[in-house]
């Protein structure tokens, strides 16, 4: 049976990351769904945790070889710093724009989903993170164009995440009120 | 094939892209970046002194400290967790200047940032020595993480390498703890 939301239907992790950059409306309708529930960022963190590894080759390998030596805590302790270098910002964005959705999606709002809709908004600034650091490695920098295109963009897909909720319907209780 | 599935692809191979060139990287220069341990000498490396006027100065080298215990401190001005070890780098000077320590507070920020370098060094730590890395001391002492720190003892050995800052606290009584056996 084809059901309504058949078109919305994203299965895996690279068709997510491949409509979270492109077709931003589709990635939020999709995650928006009972089957697309919780989706979203858990796919996030997977990235995230990616994109550290790629970005911080070097001191994973730092890391590693604090590991062969015995310095557990040395070694733990350089991924944290780094990790948190990296993942602070990201995720207090995350944090931020999840109580601002949920605030201004008024009686529509429903927390868990709104956190899936930051967590998509939040790709396309990985992405260029990610650009930006492949840049750089190939001898050019442009680190604070890359910021300023990652947060715009970001901005973007958070309006899309707020249209979004307007689609929703209202909670039972208040629908039938009406 | 989607061109949702297109951008996808495109996405992953650009995250691979990043891991196979920093992997490289790596894989070639693999024993380079095993990390400095309590009793390994401190590699010598030349960097450049800055004035008080904030302007490049003559070159230093780490061997001609030789005979002071050193704390050896690679940071950035845009580097906030840098700036909050600035009180207990001052503090230790003063505390342990007299009895032979220097900090040697080394910047990385390339030359162009000697005198922005400088202002914030008299601001917060003006009894720690300003240097500017040429790029020879952040290789040679694998800085990926700052503030990088290091203990080095009168003899030119490493007795504290920290990464990174957790806490200012826990850092300040790491160094007092590597510094006072040594003086």
């Amino acid at each position: 049976m084809v059901g309504v939301n058949a078109g919305l239907v994203l299965d895996s992790w690279i068709d997510r990351m491949g409509a979270a950059l492109i077709a931003p409306a589709r990635a939020m309708a999709a995650s928006d769904t009972p089957a697309g529930q919780g989706r979203s960022s858990s796919d996030v963190a997977i990235l995230l945790l990616l994109a550290v590894l790629a970005v911080e080759t070097r001191l994973v390998a730092i890391s590693g070889w604090m590991l062969v030596d015995g310095d557990w805590g040395g070694a733990i302790t350089v991924f944290l710093v780094d990790a948190r270098q990296h993942l602070t910002m990201p995720i207090l964005l995350l944090l931020g724009a999840s109580v601002f959705l949920t605030i201004v999606a008024g009686r529509r709002r429903r927390v868990s989903d709104d956190f899936d809709l930051v967590s998509i908004a939040l790709i396309p600034l990985v992405f260029v993170e990610l650009l930006n650091s492949t840049v750089f490695l190939l001898g050019a920098d442009i680190h604070t164009l890359a910021a300023y295109v990652g947060y715009a963009w970001a901005l973007l897909l958070l309006g899309f995440a707020f249209l979004q909720t307007r689609k929703r319907e209202y909670p039972r209780k208040e629908a039938e009120q009406k | 094939m989607s061109r949702v599935r297109i951008s996808g692809i495109a996405f992953v191979l650009l995250l691979l892209g990043l891991l196979v060139l920093n992997g490289y990287g790596v894989v070639t220069n693999c024993s380079g970046l095993r990390p400095l341990h309590s009793g390994e000498a401190a590699p010598n490396f030349r960097s450049i002194k800055v004035t008080a006027a904030g302007r490049l100065g003559s070159i230093q080298q780490l061997d001609s400290t030789r005979g002071s215990v050193v704390v050896l401190d690679f940071w950035a001005t845009w580097c906030g967790p840098c700036k909050s070890t600035m009180p207990v780098l001052e503090e230790l000077a003063k505390r342990y200047g007299p009895r032979g320590l220097r900090i040697l507070s080394v910047n990385t920020e390339g030359r162009g940032a000697a005198a922005k370098a400088r202002r914030m060094i008299d601001r917060l730590a003006p009894s720690v020595e300003l240097l500017m890395d040429t790029g020879e001391g952040s290789t040679l002492y694998n800085v990926s993480s700052i503030p990088h720190m290091l203990v080095i003892d009168r003899e030119g050995k490493v007795h504290m390498v920290h990464r990174g800052l957790i806490t200012v606290s826990g850092l300040r009584s790491d160094l007092i703890d590597a510094i006072e056996p040594l003086l």
